[in-house]
């Protein structure tokens, strides 16, 4: 198992090297500077912050630059907060949007599977079709214009929770974590659907029912393993989708998480900030992507046992 | 207290009806069946798929499909109870309880995320109070009763760690931990090798005999219902049209259906009008120790054999013996890691280009499977054409078409046919379109990988009927693979019989047959005779 994960690690490695090398470019094709601002200020000044920040160097010589302090785990300084390093930043907004993510992925799970196994378990009847429906609207809906309405039906017309912030009023965390939740709760309802219908009709299924074992038995214990599968192996990327959704949801009821930072720093051309919150992200990514196929291996004994012999 | 009295029948079915809806006809799967199941018997059902018998014992049992609705009609009475009466949680109690269960596919019928432990005792714990404990060596028992060598150390494994000969053992002795009064089984056999085949008859008998079991034996394959059960009903499309001892209904069959089924069993050795004639003809194939590797495995280990032109080559052997492998490799379509294959003196393996395209056109190959190795998206037109198109045979789309209508005929398909797709045929007949595609490139050497055993025994005959015939006629050279003795003999001039990747033992098909020289051979052999009675 440790040999796997080292390896999926390994191969993880190349693929953040190249996020970095084409961010780094990219950001510093866009128009505008980091010190461009409404009142332009005078060039001296300009030139002062540049070379302070070295940026007056040629873009190869800052992007080895940046490799070599990258290495020492320094992001380097915020342009935009000055005196502010891009970890300290990074470290306030991580934990809230962390939270967030949390939540989210537990509205997902229970709502999710919750659907999912009443519609498999009653296949072409208002049991399925209710939740199924409601699953695709829910993959229809984006963020941006579902949190909005929650906010009006359950903030505004009801009246029943606070429609902005994160942990300063009572419920204010129930909003969010639904509008960045349902969305993913709606796709997992659909696989786990699937993935059940899938095995429930297979031929150990029949077995089990020759053994006259009853309903939810059958269900829990020889259905569920196999028909999780496709749920869990979508878990990684739905963790990542998670952290970066949080961006708009957070700007929609005014968090002050990752995605703040993250969404500013790309209006401002803040370089190191945007590095920095995208090589966290594509880490997280590839990390959660192999956690998930670990999973999948830990779970299916055929998996495991081919990759013991590897 | 009670006495078993040994002719009174444990279950008794009487006019069973049972209807799927949703079928655009409104036939019956099964219509108005009757039969009993005496106590400690062995009653045998066969038919050919679609006949109704596995949907009777399932029906009785309530484990037909959940989701496709389907009504059942008549009575049925297993001991005091009635089947059809039962609440499900009384129902439940007699299913897996008082009656077992074994399934056909092995592969399929284990939970393949749960130890095979763990499924065996399942029953044990869910219908009694036994602890865990307990029921683990009680399961280990069962486990070396039914063949499974070191249960003890094997209870933990999954059921991919285990053979198919093997999963199904453990299935069985899933089926008899409870100790059921009756075992139905369900095509046990079907799914496994020849020897291990008969090595799970024994059991089953055994296990019959040693508990006094009644078990309803459900077959396609009459020579193994022959071979164990008391008594035999034959279903025809839903419909029991003939029951009555084991003698009775191999020795005097009444019913005609009967008959055509027993006649349809190849017994005799090959008809003389089809035997080889050209001991003088010149050398077709000339294979060369031949060698394929599967990771550190020798899938073909030195083989060599030469075919002349107009021979019917049969090659017998288990699966994973690598006879498949070996007609692969002869092909091209897995890469043999060493020796030589020669083609009217032409090397096979190695030539490339124009060569080598000649040369496919040249062999073409029947695969097993006759859904699956066509293309669902073709018309049965489009798929016999395109070999012609393919090798430039025609390129006038008259000729093409006009060619295709001729192998549609000579593989005894209506012209009507020519533009439906292959789900709309049944097995036989894309078998059917498979041949005339084999055929359409006019090849000189066919390659059938088991062309007839995803059939049924009365198309079966047809299908093989219809090779010798094409054979004969366009001089065709042919490679005949199967795991079925009495095919192949009424198939093959000469046999060829592989075991674990080497061809050990190779010669005229009725000198193998009653002198075979391997043990492996023999053993295929004494199947074959004991079927035949």
């Amino acid at each position: 198992m440790i040999r796997i994960a080292l390896n999926r690690i390994l191969q993880g490695i190349p693929v953040l090297f190249v996020v970095i090398t084409v961010t780094f470019f990219l950001i510093r094709q866009a128009p505008g500077g980091p010190f461009d601002a409404e009142r332009a200020l005078p060039p001296e000044v300009i030139k002062n912050l540049e070379a302070t920040y070295r940026l007056d160097a040629p873009v190869y010589q800052q992007y080895f630059d940046y490799l070599g302090n990258l290495l020492k785990g320094d992001f380097g300084p915020s342009f935009r907060y000055p005196g502010r390093s891009v970890t300290e930043l990074i470290a306030t907004g991580l934990p809230i949007t962390l939270e967030l993510a949390v939540y989210a992925l537990a509205v997902a799970l229970v709502l999710g599977l919750l659907a999912g196994l009443l519609a498999a378990t009653r296949p072409r009847t208002l049991q399925d079709y209710l939740p199924m429906a409601l699953a695709m609207t829910g993959i229809c809906l984006p963020t941006f214009l579902l949190g909005p309405l929650l906010v009006l039906v359950f903030g505004i017309w009801f009246e029943w929770l606070p429609v902005s912030g994160w942990g300063y009023a009572p419920g204010d965390k129930i909003l969010p974590s639904l509008t960045l939740g349902l969305a993913y709760a709606a796709v997992i309802a659909r696989l786990s659907r699937g993935g059940l219908l899938e095995v429930l009709s297979q031929n150990y299924i029949r077995t089990a029912r020759a053994k006259g074992l009853s309903t939810p038995t059958i269900l829990f214990r020889h259905a569920l393993p196999g028909g999780m599968a496709p749920v869990i192996a979508y878990l990684g990327p739905a963790i990542a989708g998670l952290l970066t959704g949080s961006f708009v949801v957070e700007t929609i009821f005014q968090i002050p998480g990752l995605g703040r930072f993250y969404v500013q720093a790309a209006f401002n051309r803040d370089y190191t900030m945007i590095m920095g919150t995208t090589i966290l992200l594509s880490a997280l990514i590839v990390v959660l992507n192999i956690v998930a196929d670990l999973v999948s291996i830990k779970l299916n004994p055929q998996l495991r046992q081919k990759h013991r012999h590897e | 207290m009670e006495t078993v009295d040994r002719m009174k029948s444990l279950l008794e079915v009487n006019n069973l009806f049972v209807q799927f809806a949703g079928s655009d006809n409104k036939e019956y799967a099964v219509e108005d069946v009757s039969f009993e199941v005496r106590r400690g018997e062995i009653l045998g059902i066969v038919g050919e798929s679609g006949s109704g018998k596995s949907v009777t014992c399932y029906s009785l049992l309530g484990l037909l499909p959940v989701n496709g609705s389907h009504t059942v009609n008549g009575q049925a009475r297993f001991d005091q109870s009635n089947l059809f009466g039962l609440s499900d949680k009384s129902l439940r109690e007699i299913r897996g309880k008082r009656i077992g269960m074994v399934f056909q596919d092995p592969m399929s019928a284990l939970n393949p995320y749960m130890s095979i432990g763990d499924q065996v005792m399942e029953p044990l714990l869910h219908h009694t109070q036994t602890s865990k404990a307990d029921a683990r060596v009680r399961v280990i028992q069962l486990l070396e009763e039914v063949g499974i060598e070191d249960a003890a150390k094997r209870i933990d494994d999954y059921p991919h760690m285990f053979s198919g000969g093997m999963r199904q053992r453990v299935v069985i002795a899933m089926a008899l931990i409870m100790e059921p009064e009756l075992l139905i089984a369900d095509e046990p056999t079907s799914a496994l090798d020849v020897t291990t085949q008969a090595h799970i008859i024994a059991l089953i008998k055994d296990a019959q005999s040693v508990r006094d079991l009644s078990v309803i034996f459900i077959s396609h394959d009459l020579g193994v219902v022959r071979n164990i059960a008391d008594r035999v009903l034959v279903m025809e499309k839903g419909q029991v049209v003939e029951q009555g001892e084991n003698w009775q209904i191999f020795d005097r069959p009444a019913h005609p259906y009967t008959q055509k089924l027993l006649a349809a069993i190849p017994k005799t050795a090959k008809p003389n009008a089809f035997q080889f004639q050209g001991a003088n003809s010149l050398d077709l194939l000339d294979v060369k120790n031949l060698e394929v590797r599967y990771a550190d495995q020798l899938a073909v280990d030195d083989v060599s054999f030469t075919m002349r032109r107009g021979e019917v080559l049969g090659i017998v052997g288990e699966s994973g013996s690598g006879k498949s492998t070996l007609s692969k490799a002869i092909v091209r379509l897995t890469q043999a890691d060493r020796g030589e294959v020669l083609f009217e003196g032409v090397p096979l393996l190695t030539s490339k280009g124009e060569v080598l395209r000649s040369l496919r056109k040249k062999v073409q190959m029947v695969f097993q499977d006759p859904y699956s190795s066509l293309n669902p998206r073709m018309t049965a037109f489009e798929i016999i054409a395109e070999p012609i198109q393919l090798h430039g045979l025609n390129t006038d789309p008259k000729s093409t078409a006009k060619k295709v209508v001729r192998l549609m005929g000579d593989v005894g398909l209506p012209e009507t046919a020519l533009h439906r797709y292959p789900h709309e045929f049944s097995g036989g007949q894309c078998q059917r379109i498979a041949i005339a595609r084999a055929i359409a490139a006019a090849p000189q050497l066919l390659i059938a990988d088991e062309p007839v055993s995803a059939l049924d025994v009365t198309v079966q005959a047809e299908i093989l009927e219809l090779l010798l015939v094409l054979v004969k006629a366009m001089n065709l050279t042919m490679i005949f693979i199967s795991h079925d003795m009495a095919v192949v003999r009424y198939v093959s001039d000469r046999v060829a019989v592989m075991a674990s990747g080497r061809l050990v033992e190779l010669g005229e098909t009725e000198q193998v047959f009653s002198l075979p020289s391997h043990r492996y051979t023999r053993a295929l052999v004494d199947t074959v005779k004991s079927e035949l009675g």
